[in-house]
C-alpha cells in the first residue's frame, strides 16, 4: 500500500474494513471511485453521512429508522395484540416481505451468547418488557434462528414473559416449501418430524 | 468395502500420479522410516473421514513444494462402484467429489466410505485419560449417525456457553436457558453412547477371549457421571435424571464454576476379570484390550452398515506378539480389505506374504515390490 499516494492508501484501508471486502476488492473499489464523475462519488459519500446522521433506533421497537417512532410502530391498522421478536432488522424485513404478519415487531439486535459477553442486558429486553407491561399484547412470537444461541434467547424470553400471562410462541422449523424431501439434511428432517401435525 | 484404485498427487510426500491397483484383501507397504507409508494410510483415512488423524490443518497435507494436492479412489461397496475424490489447495477450501460431481458438504461424499484405523497410539485408548475413550465412542457413532455428529457439535457450543456463565457469575434464568439445552442435547448423546456401548460389549468380550485363548474376560461399561441411567432408560427418562442430578450440584457449580455433570465428563470402564485395565493391567493386557475394542468396532460397523469397512494398520506388527498377529490376520483374512505398513517383511509369516500384494514405499513413490 506504500506504493500509493497517501489519500489512495487511506481510501483502500477504509474500504477494506467493510464486511466481505478483502484487500484486492478494496483496491478495485478505490480505483473505481477515483475514475467516476465527481458528483457520483460525492453522492455516495453524502448517502453514507446522511444515513449515519439520520438513522436512529426506534424508541418503541428498536428497529433502525429515520423517524421516531418508525413507520411500523406508527401504523394504527396493525394488530395490537401480537408482537414478533426478531434478531436483527434484516429478519424483520424478511418477515415483512411475506405480507402474512400484521402485528408489531421488536428487534433484539443480537442473541444471548455469554462467550461473546452478550447477555440480556446488552440486548433490548428491557425495552420489550416495558412495552409488554404498558400495552395489551397477548402473544409474543419468537422468530429467531435455531442455533443454540437462538434457542437460548427464545427460552429466556419465555421465562421472562410467561409469568406475566403472555402467550409465547415460536415459528416452526422444518422443510422449505416446494423443497424435495431427499434434499433436506438430517437435522432439518428430524426437526420436521418432531413438529409434525395432524391433517385437518 | 474395497478400494480398487488409488491416485495420489502431492499428498504430503507422495507423488504417484498414476493409479495404483490394490489387492482386494491384504496390501503390505514396506519401506524405511520417513518414506511415506503412513502418509498413504492418512490419505485413505482422509478420504473416508474428511479429516486427518494427525493434524487439523489441511494445508499441512499438501506437499511443501506445491500448492495443490489430490487424492482420488475407486471404491466398491456391496451395491456400487464409485469414485471419490478430494482436492486440497492452499488457495481455496478442500473440495470433495463423488463420481465427479462436487459434494455440497464433505459428509455427502465421505459417508459412503468407512475405514477403521489401528495404530500403536491406540494403546492410549486403554492407557490414556477418559477423553480418549469418549473420542473413540464419539467418532464411531458419528460414522454411522450424522445426527449424532450434529448434536455433538451443538452440545460443545452449549457447554462452552454454560461454563462461561458459571465463570462470570451469571445465574438464575440466564443460566437456566443453557442448562435446559445441555440436558436436552446431552440426554440424546448419553442415550446413543449407552446403546452403542451395549452393542460393543459382547463383541469385545468375545474377541478378547479369542485373543487370550479364553483366559481373560473383558468387560466394557459406560461409566456416566449421572447415576441410575442404563440401557433400560429412554431419552425422556435420562433427561429427568440428568436434570435432577444437575440441579443438586448447583451449589458445587457456584464454587467450582464449571459444569459438574454430563457426557463431557463420562468414561468407558474397561475391566479384565473384574480388574480395571487402565490401573492394574499389564502392558500386554492393555494392548490386547485396545485391539479387541478396535476389532469390535469393525464388527459393529459391519452390523450397522451391512459390510466391513477398510482396515488401516499402521505399524502395528512391531507391537504385537506372534499369537496376536496370527489372530489379527485370521480375523481380517478373506473378508476385510486391509492396508498394513511395516519396515520389513521378516517376521511376517510366509502364508501372509504369499497371499498379500506387497508394495515398496521409497521417497514418496509407491511401487509393486
Amino acid at each position: 500500500m506504500l506504493h500509493y499516494a497517501q489519500s489512495i492508501s487511506i481510501l483502500i484501508a477504509e474500504l477494506g474494513k467493510l464486511p466481505g471486502v478483502g484487500p484486492k476488492t478494496a483496491q478495485r473499489l478505490a480505483f473505481y471511485l477515483l475514475s467516476v464523475e465527481d458528483n457520483e462519488a460525492i453522492a455516495l459519500a453524502d448517502a453514507i453521512i446522511d444515513a449515519k446522521n439520520n438513522i436512529t433506533f426506534c424508541s418503541i421497537c428498536c428497529n433502525l429508522t429515520d423517524e421516531d417512532p418508525c413507520f411500523i410502530c406508527d401504523d394504527p391498522r396493525r394488530d395490537s395484540t401480537t408482537i414478533c421478536v426478531v434478531e436483527d432488522p434484516k429478519d424483520l424485513v424478511a418477515i415483512e416481505k411475506t405480507g402474512e404478519y400484521r402485528g408489531y415487531y421488536h428487534v433484539l439486535h443480537g442473541v444471548i451468547s455469554p462467550i461473546n459477553g452478550i447477555g440480556p442486558e446488552q440486548l433490548t429486553f428491557k425495552e420489550l418488557l416495558r412495552r409488554v407491561n404498558s400495552s395489551k399484547f397477548e402473544e409474543v412470537i419468537v422468530a429467531i434462528g435455531s442455533s443454540v444461541e437462538g434457542e437460548a434467547t427464545g427460552m429466556y424470553l419465555a421465562k421472562l414473559l410467561q409469568p406475566l400471562g403472555i402467550k409465547v410462541t415460536r415459528i416452526a422449523h422444518g422443510l422449505p416449501v416446494g423443497g424435495d424431501l431427499e434434499y433436506a439434511d438430517e437435522v432439518t428432517l428430524a426437526r420436521a418430524f418432531e413438529g409434525r401435525r395432524e391433517f385437518n | 468395502m474395497k478400494i480398487t484404485e488409488l491416485q495420489l498427487n502431492n499428498f504430503r510426500n507422495l507423488k504417484n500420479f498414476n493409479s495404483i491397483i490394490w489387492d482386494n484383501k491384504i496390501n503390505i507397504l514396506i519401506g524405511k522410516n520417513a518414506q511415506g507409508k503412513s502418509n498413504l494410510l492418512e490419505a485413505v483415512y482422509y478420504l473416508s473421514n474428511g479429516k486427518s488423524f494427525r493434524t487439523n490443518i489441511d494445508s499441512d497435507l499438501i506437499n511443501l513444494n506445491d500448492q495443490n494436492s489430490l487424492v482420488k479412489a475407486s471404491i466398491k461397496n456391496k451395491q456400487f462402484q464409485f469414485k471419490l475424490e478430494c482436492r486440497l489447495s492452499n488457495t481455496y477450501n478442500k473440495e470433495f467429489f463423488l463420481n465427479g460431481s462436487k459434494a455440497l458438504k464433505t459428509i455427502d461424499a465421505t459417508q459412503y466410505f468407512a475405514t477403521v484405523m489401528f495404530s500403536p497410539e491406540d494403546l492410549m485408548l486403554v492407557k490414556g485419560g477418559p477423553s480418549e475413550r469418549r473420542k473413540f465412542l464419539d467418532e464411531e457413532i458419528s460414522q454411522i449417525s450424522p445426527s449424532y455428529a450434529n448434536r455433538l457439535k451443538d452440545f460443545k457450543k452449549v457447554l462452552l456457553q454454560r461454563n462461561n456463565c458459571l465463570k462470570n457469575n451469571i445465574f438464575d434464568d440466564k443460566l437456566e436457558v443453557w442448562t435446559e439445552q445441555l440436558v436436552q442435547i446431552g440426554s440424546h448423546i448419553l442415550y446413543k453412547r449407552i446403546e452403542v456401548t451395549e452393542k460393543l460389549k459382547p463383541l469385545s468380550r468375545l474377541i478378547n477371549r479369542k485373543l487370550t485363548q479364553g483366559k481373560e474376560n473383558l468387560e466394557i461399561d459406560y461409566l456416566s457421571t449421572i447415576q441410575n441411567i442404563d440401557k433400560r432408560k429412554s431419552v425422556e427418562d435420562i433427561k429427568i435424571e440428568f436434570y435432577k442430578q444437575l440441579s443438586l450440584k448447583s451449589k458445587e457449580e457456584k464454587i467450582k464454576r464449571i459444569t459438574s455433570l454430563g457426557p463431557q465428563r463420562d468414561d468407558l470402564s474397561l475391566k479384565i476379570n473384574g480388574m480395571d485395565v487402565r490401573s492394574f493391567g499389564s502392558q500386554g493386557q492393555q494392548r490386547t484390550a485396545s485391539l479387541a475394542l478396535k476389532l469390535a468396532e469393525i464388527e459393529f460397523i459391519k452390523s450397522e452398515i451391512g459390510e466391513y469397512p477398510v482396515l488401516l494398520l499402521d505399524d502395528v506388527f512391531s507391537e504385537l506378539d506372534n499369537d496376536r498377529k496370527r489372530f489379527l490376520l485370521e480375523t481380517v483374512a478373506d473378508k476385510i480389505q486391509t492396508f498394513i505398513t511395516g519396515t520389513e517383511l521378516t517376521g511376517l509369516n510366509n502364508k501372509l506374504i504369499k497371499s498379500a500384494k506387497i508394495f515398496s514405499v521409497e521417497n514418496g513413490i509407491i511401487n509393486v515390490y
